[in-house]
């Protein structure tokens, strides 16, 4: 698979909710009529408000059922304190690969230190945050830019780069913080021009926030990108993959790769089970 | 004995909407019942009508009618850059205005992330005139946007003028730990706030304000102030938040404000 072909979505969701929620199994039909190749999963809104766990476990599952098409994301709510660093360490030996936040979901602005225990835990992972953005009063901007200037070391993505009100806010965010990245969902073909015209070609990421977003328009609108071919393959599968440290895509190397962590994932469950 | 300087008041206004000019008695009144020596006064109008001159011209008649005790900042509609820029030389070097450029947001809708923004910070910085900012309502007052100004213009002193009210303190003092160049005024933040940004951030830094001629006077400046009179901390830090740091960053002088 070359990374000029490849289209991977950085951001949706699985899992039954309270508001939305999608099964893998419709995920992957609706990916394979899309061409999307892979998706990175995060669980539905109950799970990350307070059923942190069992959502985890939820993603978990898919990645190990669908290694080759899914990459998953854990989320602990940070009021949870120790807990939810364990929590997300857990996941993380598990199997998942970055951490997903919401500071309105779980009540808190991005920048309050509730939340620096588990930024130290993601740079000791050496994983991402996706803090999803754009949502007065406390998800904006420039208080995940405060965060990512207190935590140099961390990396972080700015879920739907501050859609709909932060536009504004964004070039400055990315200018001021070097290790933020934004995540498009929701964004105008203007939208990504805007943050082309201004240099941040090599921090954009294309996610659809399906099933909350209609994942079809998400792709839609990037045949109406004003971006070179070459941009457009970052924008669409090689920055992200460069932020997640090139991680495989191709099945062989990944089936190896996941044959080994799903004998380590086993043993993490069960070690779970043991211990509830 | 230190001077008790109010850093965030307004002109009681509202005059284009059939509104009467309020005599300054009534409003030094508000202050002599508080115990305040000296107040910070900013338009209502003009961050509403956007006729920044006449406004300006107002709130300088408004301050005349008692110049020992109130002194204005004035106000200007940021979009029109070369026409600011003259009004603010005019307020300070002509009328003698000694306040910062007091600026308000989502009332006069424009965002700190806007071009003009950084002339008009340009020319504030020449005048040495701070901009004191209405702060945390979101989406385009959130304090650490605001900040952000302070970041692009390190000789410009940033007055955020409501410490991120009651919901945002929390970037407020992010934003005064960070950049040296930002001054807090506690008028509206969250008493918890208030103690929590008292212990951790530079009490130099720091002013207080009651928003007097907007909120209601009565009992509402001697609530302002019992917040930092109860700060469970040193006489000198509290002297220095009710005045003395005011007195330091626009020059004023205990007997006379001209």
């Amino acid at each position: 698979m070359q990374d000029g072909n490849t289209l991977i979505d950085a951001h949706c969701y699985i899992g039954a909710g309270f508001h939305y929620g999608q099964t893998p199994e419709a995920l992957l039909a609706q990916m394979a009529q899309l061409g999307i190749d892979r998706a990175v999963l995060a669980p539905a809104d109950r799970y990350i408000a307070v059923d942190n766990r069992e959502g985890n476990d939820l993603v978990l599952k898919a990645v190990a059922r669908w290694p080759d098409h899914f990459w998953g994301f854990a989320t602990v709510n940070p009021w949870y304190g120790q807990r939810a660093v364990q929590e997300f360490k857990r996941a993380i030996r598990a199997g998942l690969i970055g951490l997903n936040l919401d500071s309105v979901l779980q009540g808190y602005l991005i920048c309050d230190p509730l939340v620096h225990p588990l930024v130290e835990a993601a740079i000791e992972l050496d994983v991402p945050i996706y803090f999803s953005t754009g949502t007065p009063i406390n998800a904006q901007p420039m208080q995940l830019v405060e965060l990512a200037l207190a935590y140099p070391e961390g990396r972080f993505i700015m879920g739907h780069m501050g859609h709909a009100d932060f536009w504004i806010d964004v070039p400055y965010a990315l200018a001021q913080a070097p290790n933020i990245w934004a995540e498009l969902s929701y964004n105008l073909p203007s939208a990504v021009k805007r943050m082309l015209d201004a240099g941040f070609g090599e921090r954009l990421i294309f996610g659809s926030d399906a099933p909350k977003s209609n994942l079809a328009l998400e792709v839609m609108k990037i045949g109406y990108w004003d971006a070179t071919a070459a941009r457009k393959a970052d924008i669409l599968a090689g920055n992200l993959r460069r932020l997640l440290g090139q991680r495989p895509l191709s099945k062989t190397s990944a089936l190896s790769d996941l044959r080994e962590s799903g004998e380590t994932r086993a043993a993490a469950f069960d070690q779970d089970r043991s211990e509830r | 004995m230190n001077m008790i300087i109010d850093a965030h008041t307004h002109a009681p206004g509202y005059r284009n909407l059939g509104g009467r000019p309020t005599p300054a008695a009534d409003f030094v009144k508000a202050m002599d019942d508080a115990g305040i020596d000296v107040s910070l006064v900013y338009t209502i109008d003009g961050l509403i009508f956007q006729n920044f001159v006449e406004c300006n011209d107002q709130l300088h008649e408004f301050v005349q009618q008692a110049p020992d005790r109130l002194v204005a900042g004035p106000t200007v509609n940021p979009r029109y850059v070369e026409e600011s820029s003259a009004e603010l030389r005019r307020c300070r070097l002509n009328l003698g205005m000694k306040g910062p450029l007091k600026l308000h947001p989502w009332l006069q809708g424009i965002s700190t992330f806007e071009a003009y923004m950084d002339s008009i910070a340009e020319a504030c910085t020449e005048l040495d005139m701070p901009i004191i900012f209405h702060d945390g309502t979101p989406p385009y007052s959130g304090s650490l946007q605001i900040a952000n100004l302070a970041y692009r213009h390190p000789d410009l002193t940033v007055i955020l003028g409501h410490s991120g009210l009651r919901d945002t303190w929390l970037e407020a003092l992010a934003a005064v730990k960070r950049y040296p160049n930002i001054w807090l005024c506690f008028c509206g933040a969250a008493p918890y706030g208030i103690r929590k940004i008292v212990k951790e951030a530079d009490t130099s830094r720091l002013m207080f304000g009651t928003d007097n001629g907007f909120s209601s006077a009565r009992g509402g400046c001697e609530y302002r102030m019992a917040q930092i009179t109860s700060l469970a901390v040193s006489d000198e830090v509290k002297a220095a938040i009710l005045g003395g740091n005011a007195q330091r960053l626009f020059g004023l002088s205990p007997s006379a404000t001209r």
